[in-house]
């Protein structure tokens, strides 16, 4: 099971805009209201700093998993206790974005087709993969349609362009201020901040190093644009008023294709592209869970055996979580924002790195 | 083993997915307009607008009226609101009501009066329908009036109106979400508004196989919603293009004014002339198709003062004028009179908008706060008590750059002037 850096990029590229184009926009739009656009850019740098920490970590322990080198690091006990809040994570974002997954199909295309079928079928093609093909389908599918993606969203962008109206982006900054921009910028940099999970993948990438760090970087850098893209063009299609209040502003924007009678409702060829962004994310998460507590567990051997369980409790999970059916701002700033966040996309990636670095030093004193 | 479970399991899963949802089209029922009115004693009545299956099959090329069966059917019933009704109209229907084509709603005067709030929710809201719609005021009817009348252009009434907008020069499929952003905005409302028009002149039909012009509906102009979403008023045909132009909106117009005599002397002349209709002079129209319109802010004295560039580009399309078009100058001269003409025709919309509406449809407030939002922010709460008294600099500087497929006119003499 080997990628190279490409194959990580496309991966990398396509797990950040699918649920961010979905999810990020309507929360930063109501907060940066006309400077959402601001936030991304704000939310894009952050972003790289996240990665480029987490990266870093990883090139010092090129052939091991964050489940390894933390106990490299931080000693058995220590080690295993640390990562616990990043298993908790992935299963919390696989049951989170099939729950997003099954609302927006909901909505949008099969409005009563039971929630177990939508979700289970997605969650048979991620478990189909992730069995017989590890990473390295994984990979190769994100290689495959990474660029369609690209294609799909620059042909959004080019029909969509006649709708779009400048003004709507006046005034600049003068209504908002550096408070709300901030906020703005918290829900799109805590999913591009998802980029840490490539703690996990290192060791499965062919020379991992120098060319990989750039390869995510690159990554995240080209999910941002798109991301900027996407938020310019949904500001200059609706205003900040109107797209602050819609659910799914992005899909919605692409409903209003309209050129010359014949090409309309575009939306469909999006949806198609989206749920593969869709697909290629869920299988990373649930790559790196199973792979990550079959090693946490001391089995790496048997990692094919644990994604059963994992897709069978995630399947509960989300089943769980679509009943209670919490307000998906909720989940997003109360969970995501207040503890993924500053936890585990800061504080662990941080602090592992700080120890790793003193240890060296000490190591190094030593030794002369 | 496994593997082959999971097969069976994803090949299951492509044949069954789709049958929770699965949904004939000969059980289908296609809104193609949606109308509602309010009933004096406050319920909605609600009428769709049903492509008839039987009539697309037979109707072919004519569809409007074919051998006594016209090609769209209207249904009606009362409700508390649009679901509600919708629901009780499933009664009479033997298909299931399919929204996703609802390019067109009506709204009936009577509901625009008492305002519009309660019942554009659902517009917005309900998944099944696209943001890409139409939203139509009904001057002086109801909207099952409008929805029920065949139009004989097309197959449906409910498709004519909006061709009739998109013909007019306004912007294509959108009103409805124009109307929520402006709402949202500083300004009101603006809907296109419709009418019922009997025709000009009646001329009986005398065989079966005549065809004299009909009742027909046409478009009136825009409706002014103020900002508690209430019918402020209507500007007519010639009038709600002022808007459009303002805003930037506007694709195409043609504009007719006199030339008179005096005119044929001094570019200038009195304005006032042809606006009062007299037609002691001789017309000229040109083709407007490209508009521009530049708002600047005026930020000194207590109240903001506007000045306002408006922009277009044009030839010449008929001439019944003695002015030989072949002379530059001659152009200058029409061009000079209908900037004059145009200016006091905007101006008096402008002022009729703000002493009559009372509310601020030109996005003039908008672009205080796009230009100077920190001093905005003193205006911002009371901008409809300021409005009606702003000073707006109205300039119209159009550019003819044509004067069609002639010089001077394929005719020999003309009537007073430079004829030959």
């Amino acid at each position: 099971m080997k990628i190279n850096n490409r194959q990580l990029f496309w991966m990398i590229m396509m797990m950040e805009i699918g649920i961010n184009l979905l999810i990020s926009m309507t929360a930063t739009i109501l907060y940066a209201k006309q400077d959402a656009w601001i936030s991304y850019i704000l939310a894009g740098f952050m972003g790289l700093i996240i990665t480029y920490v987490a990266a870093k970590l990883s090139s010092r322990y090129p052939r091991q998993t964050l489940m390894e080198y933390s106990v490299t690091i931080l000693g058995k006990w220590g080690g295993k206790l640390i990562v616990i809040p990043f298993i908790l994570q992935w299963f919390w974002v696989i049951s989170l974005i099939l729950r997003d997954e099954f609302l927006f199909i909901r909505l949008s295309v099969l409005y009563k087709t039971p929630a177990w079928i939508v979700i289970g079928t997605m969650l048979g093609v991620v478990l189909y993969t992730v069995y017989h093909g590890g990473i390295e389908a994984i990979g190769r599918v994100s290689e495959l349609w990474g660029p369609i993606l690209m294609i799909i969203l620059a042909l959004t962008f080019a029909l969509t362009a006649n709708n779009l109206n400048w003004p709507m982006l006046l005034p600049v900054y003068a209504d908002t201020g550096p408070g709300p921009i901030m906020n703005g910028a918290l829900a799109p940099v805590s999913l591009l901040g998802e980029s840490v999970l490539l703690m996990m993948l290192f060791p499965f990438v062919e020379n991992a190093g120098k060319g990989t760090r750039k390869a995510l970087l690159l990554g995240v850098a080209f999910s941002s644009v798109m991301l900027l893209f996407g938020v310019l063009w949904v500001l200059m299609t609706f205003g900040p008023a109107i797209s602050g209040r819609l659910q799914f502003p992005f899909f919605e924007m692409v409903k209003l294709v309209y050129l010359m009678e014949f090409i309309q409702n575009m939306d469909i060829f999006v949806m198609a592209v989206w749920l593969v962004c869709i697909f290629v994310k869920l299988s990373i998460y649930m790559f790196i869970t199973s792979y990550g507590l079959a090693q946490w567990t001391g089995k790496t051997g048997s990692w094919k055996k644990i994604s059963l369980i994992v897709a069978a409790v995630s399947f509960i999970l989300t089943m769980l979580v679509i009943t209670l059916n919490p307000p998906a701002g909720l989940l997003l700033k109360g969970v995501w924002i207040r503890y993924v966040l500053p936890v585990n996309m800061i504080g662990i990636p941080l602090f592992l790195w700080l120890v790793s670095a003193v240890k060296e030093t000490s190591h190094t004193d030593n030794r002369r | 083993m496994f593997r082959r479970i999971i097969f069976i399991f994803l090949a299951l899963s492509l044949v069954l997915t789709g049958c929770w949802d699965r949904q004939e089209l000969n059980d289908q029922a296609i809104v193609l307009g949606w109308g509602m009115d309010l009933m004096e004693d406050g319920e909605y009545l609600a009428t769709a607008n049903l492509v008839l299956p039987l009539a697309s099959k037979s109707g072919g090329q004519q569809g409007g009226e074919q051998a006594g069966q016209s090609g769209f059917m209207t249904e009606s019933a009362f409700g508390k609101n649009n679901r509600d009704a919708e629901q009780n109209m499933q009664r009479k229907l033997s298909r299931v009501l399919f929204p996703g084509h609802r390019r067109n709603i009506f709204i009936g005067e009577k509901l625009a009066e008492k305002g519009v709030f309660s019942i554009m929710d659902e517009y917005g809201r309900s998944p099944m329908v696209r943001p890409r719609s139409n939203i139509f005021v009904v001057k002086g009817g109801t909207a099952q009036e409008a929805m029920s009348l065949a139009y004989q252009l097309e197959a449906n009434p409910a498709i004519a109106v909006q061709k009739i907008q998109e013909k007019s020069g306004a912007p294509i499929s959108r009103s409805l979400l124009d109307f929520f952003i402006m709402a949202n905005g500083t300004g009101c409302g603006v809907m296109p508004a419709l009418s019922i028009e009997t025709p000009e002149v009646n001329t009986g039909k005398k065989t079966s196989n005549d065809s004299p012009p009909q009742t027909t509906l046409s478009l009136y102009g825009a409706a002014v919603f103020n900002e508690k979403l209430k019918l402020a008023g209507y500007l007519n045909y010639d009038e709600f293009w002022v808007r459009l132009w303002i805003t930037n909106k506007l694709a195409f117009r043609n504009f007719t004014t006199i030339i008179n005599a005096v005119d044929a002397d001094k570019p200038g002349g009195e304005a006032a002339d042809a606006l009062s209709g007299a037609t002691r002079g001789q017309s000229v129209s040109i083709n407007v198709d490209t508009f521009k319109s530049h708002i600047t802010p005026v930020m000194t004295g207590s109240l903001p003062k506007f000045r306002i560039l408006l922009e277009g580009k044009g030839f010449i399309e008929e001439n019944d004028s003695p002015l030989d078009l072949s002379k530059p100058e001659n152009v200058n001269k029409v061009e000079a009179r209908m900037n004059q003409y145009l200016e006091a025709k905007i101006n008096k919309v402008v002022k009729k908008v703000q002493k009559e509406f009372k509310c601020d449809i030109f996005g003039f407030g908008d672009t205080i706060h796009h230009r100077h939002p920190y001093q905005w922010k003193k205006y911002a709460a009371d901008w409809d008590t300021l409005f009606p008294d702003i000073d707006l600099d109205i300039t119209v500087k159009l550019n003819l750059t044509g004067t069609g497929l002639t010089g001077k006119s394929l005719l020999p003499t003309r009537d007073g002037g430079e004829g030959k």
